[in-house]
């Protein structure tokens, strides 16, 4: 495994420390493993792999994840899932499902430095996060367990709300990290 | 300052809380809860501006958004807001507002010349006079716009924030008056997440005036109590201020907040509005009813306002708004204004009611009260300058169609009217409703519902509360059980009130000639009167839409929200039909103006406007002093200048380096997809233009996409990582398109095909290691590769390691150099980049940027797709047949580049160009011709597509399309340039640098 | 501001999709073999009725799916959206 200290996050000429005061909470976790899972439900061959290397089959349903141990298994799409492994997991993991699935129809993508996670927590996330994002985000209707990929401001993102209902993480791409930081920042000008 | 208007007591005024504020220069007072509109009222100033084309006196009408007249210019400089309706500019201290439309001042005003002249100045005045000849409108044009201008622009950048947010809802309310108020309370207690939007600064709407009694106790505590209650309720949301301005399709509605409008400037800090994208389950609309004003002869003079104004400027802001006022109205409501201005010591000359008889409950109240009522009359006539002083009555036909008798004239100083009410019915007509009309009420009501919408109280033409709270609480039951929540919550109580029906009166009868008599205003703010649209009629103009385009009937800032109804009956009385048979115009949004600034909410500015789209390795550019340029969303390093270099000058030394010994390029930002799947190569053959099936495992190679209609469309190089696996770059701005353009060829006609495509874009860093020395830096960092020229060839693939970090080197070059592109996930991309600028110190390797990387590749005659191509280009035009497959039956737009047009020979052609002078570079985008002096119009031959300086060969180079170029070899073209010099250039090959291409296969 | 019912997401505001044209234009086959009048009407011909209008949209900014969708043209109205492949 590579020096992780060699990294460098996304969000690097970004500070979320010093917000106003009754902003939300913004936390970046840098530098999880993520891979792009492609393959047909259909085939149970493919559900049997995943299910082996990663303990849960990938969900069906439309915008729900699963989690199983460390990993998170995000709905992308009916033959696509995003996994979330911890840091530096991600090449372990591939390379397992890669040899599961070497005769299955499927596709196993590193994007592990293309994406970035934040956390936005406390009263005001959900009016931060709704600032420029058409979702309805209210509990009643986007519960834990749930997920959905759309946009933030003219950036796309993948949004989750968290378990213990203090607000939600969102997935963005790295190179539009800054963009999304400094949106924030400047929305965060409303919780003087 | 006199303050002979303002009430001992009584008012939503703070009589503890004085507020200065000033008036075209004048400081004037007034009181907390009062509107500019009220506190000038209270300091006796009615006469607030000029007319925009007759420029007459004009006065405070309204009490409201419909206000045509009171319009004011705010504060100066930055902070300069125009046309703002004085009727709803909450007044705050060191308010600086000033008319509009007067030069040089209110009280002389030049432009009032106009008004002599008035006859002159019929409807289409403008259209037929000064449009002919053409050649002179533009002079025309200046004068007619200072002369009829409104408010003026803010000249300067806006300081204040703007701010956008989404919500969703059970059940939106626009408006919180009672109607609105008592929808919501209904859904609130039945659970439903509500949202209650109102204009106003306080929630209550028109019933703030009122003395009616809601549930025993007085309507204002009533509202009071309610707020409080809803206020309390942790699933609804009431927003003060805030006007929805916008109704559109699937229950879409905008809405505007005005949150710092009523602080004194020096108290705004945060955002000034606030828009609300609001997407309703349901909707209730409880947006109440304006009241019309009835059209006669000088109706337009200040002292002339609206009855339910006057009751408001009494009841709510304690003003009287004169001393002695005659009451004229055809229908019930106005008769409560009589008994408003009693009670407030407002001497009553007379009630003038045209119909024949008023005996409603009401009314027998206001003559119990000893008010005198003509019945059967009208006021035909004003009298005074800049404020009326006496009123001409004669008696009216029972039919309203003739007066008669002799003329009373009757003295006050306030003349209130009303003409019956007109429900606002903007934002149910938006959502697809079309208005309908009612001849007993004679009014517009709501149409059929298109949306899940209903409207309810005044804004359903019920004016009276009783069924107003009834149909709310039915609406608010109603929206909660669509949403799934048990509702049943009993209306509110009120007294019944019966009224008697309302005499339609579009016009008084005028005792002269048609537009022979004193002017009779429909739109006071457009200036049009009766007689314009009677002419309009008669030259033909028979739709009210075309009425209202020829006339200018409300198309001021107030979209004609008093005058537009009237103006109908107007336009229908005069072609002999019906209202109903005449319509409406359409209702359109934005119900009342909204600023710029709230429409760009915070997406301003360079970081903002757009995504700014950045590599890995940004800060380093930033750190090492880079200019950059925007490509699509990125920002690319433009080129590096060093102690105070120009572009120029960082361009050529940077292009020397490159060649001369090594230099880097940040290539991050090509799109990259990986293709994965079994036939994923079949796919490829499909995609690109020439062959992939034979490819080699770790052997990469260039490709054209061309759309169906042949053009070319994107490029790149694809690496076979696998035999079932490929890595493909796109062009830096095509990359989203082209993974969309896969997907759907894949969804959508070859879903058999096993072929899976992920974007690896944002995952890689990627950086370009250019020139004779490249072999020797990238064999520094990188290990586990044979970089040796027989074991690594161009087009080769290899994966090696820096350090312990995977790393991915294709040896391709878009420089026609010895070069290498170093690929590693992005999170080590900076470390990546250090690395190989720390082992090319000793070559003096050197940062260059996209201007470099263009001039590099056009000295090898390199196309970029989209700036030698531009959508009309085929390979074949490129002269890039090669590309092209010899072999295969089909792929993307193969079967177009047979079309006729496609075979033309005298298609444009890209050539290179050298330029007569070696040191002038001919700007790109320039036209080429063949002969310069020929007459006009000269036949165009072609145009510059890429034009650099080129230090490497000493001289400038150019690339162009040009007709038939392909077979021009060594002809001369020009291209003259605007001012008026031309450029003589000679046609060559586009291959201007080491032809042999020893270089990169070095 | 339309609401677009994703057939796999549910409906999303308009903002996350894109409009892919004309649906249920089939490329031909074996195209070498058309004509040039037979290969223009495939290449550039589209109803554009006022009225019902079957159109392709992307969930761009969602799953990435492309579907069909039945949409009216004169009120803006999205009858029914379907599967690619499936018939509405």
């Amino acid at each position: 495994m590579p020096d992780l200290f060699q990294q460098h996050s996304p969000l690097v000429q970004i500070d979320f420390g010093e917000l106003q005061d009754n902003a939300p909470t913004i936390e970046e976790t840098p530098f999880l493993g993520y891979l792009n899972l492609r393959g047909k439900t259909s085939n149970m061959a493919f559900v049997a792999a995943v299910l082996k290397v990663l303990g849960v089959e990938p969900p069906t349903t439309a915008n729900t994840m699963v989690e199983s141990g460390d990993y998170r298994i995000y709905w992308l799409g009916p033959d696509e899932w995003l996994v979330i492994t911890p840091t530096g997991q991600a090449g372990k993991v591939q390379s397992e499902l890669n040899a599961e699935l070497k005769d299955v129809f499927s596709s196993i993508v590193d994007n592990s430095s293309g994406l970035t996670l934040l956390k936005i927590t406390g009263e005001n996330a959900t009016k931060l996060l709704n600032r420029d994002c058409p979702l309805d985000l209210h509990p009643w209707v986007f519960k834990p367990g749930q997920c959905a990929q759309t946009r933030f401001a003219k950036a796309g993102m993948t949004i989750a709300p968290l378990r213990d209902g203090s607000g939600f993480e969102i997935i963005i791409r790295r190179s539009f990290a800054d963009y999304i930081g400094l949106w924030m920042q400047d929305a965060c000008v409303e919780f003087e | 300052m006199s303050k002979n208007y303002r009430l001992a007591e009584g008012g939503r005024i703070n009589r503890e809380h004085t507020v200065n504020f000033q008036f075209n220069g004048k400081s004037y007072s007034g009181f907390a809860g009062d509107t500019l509109a009220s506190a000038l009222l209270a300091n006796g100033v009615h006469m607030v501006g000029r007319s925009w084309k007759y420029h007459r006196p004009r006065g405070i009408l309204s009490a409201g958004a419909e206000e045509p007249n009171a319009i004011f210019q705010l504060e100066k400089g930055k902070y300069t807001v125009p046309n703002a309706r004085g009727t709803q500019v909450e007044l705050y201290d060191n308010l600086d507002a000033s008319s509009v439309n007067c030069w040089p001042s209110l009280d002389f005003d030049l432009m009032s010349i106009n008004s002599k002249f008035a006859r002159m100045m019929p409807a289409g005045f403008y259209y037929k006079t000064f449009m002919w000849p053409k050649s002179m409108w533009m002079k025309y044009e200046h004068f007619i716009r200072k002369a009829s201008g409104l408010g003026e622009s803010p000249r300067q950048n806006d300081p204040d924030r703007y701010e956008h947010a989404h919500a969703h809802c059970d059940l939106l309310v626009v408006g919180g008056g009672i109607a609105g108020l008592t929808a919501a309370l209904a859904a609130g207690r039945a659970g439903a997440r509500v949202m209650l939007v109102d204009e106003q600064a306080e929630f209550g709407g028109l019933t703030l005036n009122s003395h009616a009694q809601i549930e025993g106790k007085s309507a204002s505590q009533w509202i009071e109590d309610t707020v409080a209650e809803l206020q309390a309720m942790e699933e609804v949301t009431l927003l003060n201020r805030a006007t929805a301005f916008g109704y559109h399709d699937y229950n879409f509605l905008t809405v505007n907040q005005r949150l710092t409008d009523h602080l004194p400037l020096s108290e705004r800090k945060s955002g000034r509005e606030k828009v609300w994208q609001i997407r309703a389950h349901q909707v209730v609309l409880a947006t109440g009813a304006a009241e019309r004003p009835l059209v006669f002869a000088n109706n337009d003079r200040p002292g002339v306002m609206l009855a339910s104004a006057v009751s408001t400027y009494v009841n709510r802001y304690a003003v009287k708004p004169g001393n002695r006022v005659v009451i004229f109205t055809n229908n019930d409501s106005a008769y409560q204004t009589a008994l408003d201005c009693k009670a407030a010591g407002i001497e009553i000359a007379v009630v003038v009611d045209a119909r024949a008889q008023s005996s409603s409950e009401l009314a027998n109240t206001v003559r119990s009260a000893g008010i005198e009522v003509l019945n059967g009359s009208a006021v035909v006539d004003t009298s005074g300058g800049k404020h009326v002083s006496s009123v001409k009555v004669m008696n009216l036909a029972a039919d309203g169609k003739s007066v008669s008798g002799s003329v009373k004239n009757i003295s006050c100083d306030l003349l209130a009217v009303s003409s019956g009410w007109s429900p606002v019915v903007h934002l149910s007509s938006q959502s697809g409703a079309k208005a309908i009309w009612n001849d007993d009420q004679a009014m517009f009501l709501p149409g059929t519902p298109t949306q899940a919408q209903v409207s309810v109280g005044a804004a359903n033409g019920t004016l009276d509360l009783k069924n107003s709270l009834h149909q709310a609480a039915l609406a608010g039951n109603a929206a909660a059980k669509a949403c799934g929540f048990d509702s049943d919550m009993a209306a509110p109580s009120a007294e019944a009130l019966a009224s008697e029906a309302i005499l339609p009166l579009w016009q008084v009868p005028s005792i002269h000639a048609s537009g022979r008599g004193p002017k009779a205003f429909v739109d006071m703010q457009n200036d049009v009167g009766v007689a314009d649209i009677q002419l309009a009629a008669r030259e033909g103009f028979h739709s009210v839409e075309h009425v209202k385009r020829y006339t200018a009937m409300g198309f001021g800032t107030d979209q004609g929200k008093l005058g537009n109804i009237n103006g109908m009956g107007v336009l229908a009385q005069t072609l002999g039909q019906s209202i109903a048979e005449t319509g409406t115009t359409t209702y359109r949004p934005n119900y009342t103006p909204v600023s710029f600034g709230a429409i760009a909410g915070q997406n301003l500015g360079d970081e903002l406007f757009d995504p700014v789209r950045k590599t890995a390795m940004h800060a380093w550019h930033e750190e090492n002093g880079a200019e950059f340029e925007n490509v699509g969303q990125w920002k690319r390093p433009w080129y590096y200048p060093r102690n105070g270099e120009s572009l120029d000058e960082a361009v050529n030394r940077e292009c020397l380096a490159t060649r001369e010994s090594v230099g880097i390029l940040d290539a991050s930002t090509l799109g990259k997809i990986e293709v994965v799947g079994r036939d994923a190569a079949k796919f490829l053959e499909m995609i690109y233009t020439n062959n992939w099936m034979k490819l080699e495992v770790g052997k990469a190679r260039y490709g054209f996409m061309l759309g169906e209609d042949g053009m070319v469309m994107d490029d790149g190089v694809t690496v076979r990582i696998a035999e079932n696996h490929f890595y493909m770059h796109t062009t830096t701005g095509g990359a989203a398109g082209v993974l969309a353009w896969m997907e759907r060829w894949l969804q959508t006609e070859w879903p058999e095909l096993e072929v899976f495509l992920t974007s690896v874009t944002d995952h890689w860093a990627t950086a370009a290691v250019v020139g004779p020395n490249s072999r020797r830096v990238v064999s520094a960092v990188c290990d586990g590769i044979d970089f040796s020229a027989d074991n690594f060839k161009f087009m080769d693939s290899r994966v090696g390691k820096i350090g312990d970090l995977e790393c991915r080197v294709n040896r391709i070059s878009f420089s026609g150099e010895l070069a290498y592109e170093v690929n590693v996930p992005a999170n080590y991309g900076r470390y990546m980049w250090e690395e190989l600028m720390q082992a090319g110190a000793e070559y003096n390797i050197t940062p260059y940027g996209t201007e470099t990387m263009h001039v590099l590749r056009a000295e090898k005659g390199y196309v970029i797709v989209g700036q030698d191509t531009d959508g009309s280009v085929t390979v074949e035009d490129l002269g890039m047949s090669w590309a092209l497959s010899k072999t295969k039956t089909d792929y993307i737009g193969k079967r177009s580049l047979n079309r006729p047009d496609t075979l033309r020979k005298d298609r444009k052609q890209l050539v290179g160009l050298v330029t007569e002078d070696p040191k002038t570079v001919i700007p790109e985008g320039a036209q080429l011709v063949d002969n310069p002096g020929a007459p006009m119009p000269v036949p165009m031959a072609g145009h510059v597509s890429s034009s650099y300086y080129s230090a490497c060969c000493g001289h400038s180079i150019a690339m162009a399309l040009v007709k038939g170029g392909h077979h021009r070899t060594g002809e001369t073209v020009y291209a003259p340039l605007a001012n008026d010099r031309v450029i003589k250039a000679t046609i060559t090959d586009t291959n201007f640098y080491d032809k042999e291409g020893a270089k990169a296969n070095a | 501001m339309l609401l677009i019912e994703c057939p796999y997401c549910g409906e999303r505001d308009e903002t996350e999709f894109s409009y892919a044209g004309e649906a249920h234009i089939a490329r031909p086959l074996e195209t070498e073999k058309l004509n040039d009048a037979e290969w223009a009407d495939y290449l550039f011909m589209r109803k554009n009725p006022k009225g019902a209008h079957r159109e392709q949209w992307l969930h761009a900014a969602g799953c990435r799916r492309y579907f069909n969708a039945e949409r009216d043209t004169v009120n803006y109205k999205v009858k029914s959206t379907y599967k690619i492949g499936e018939q509405s």
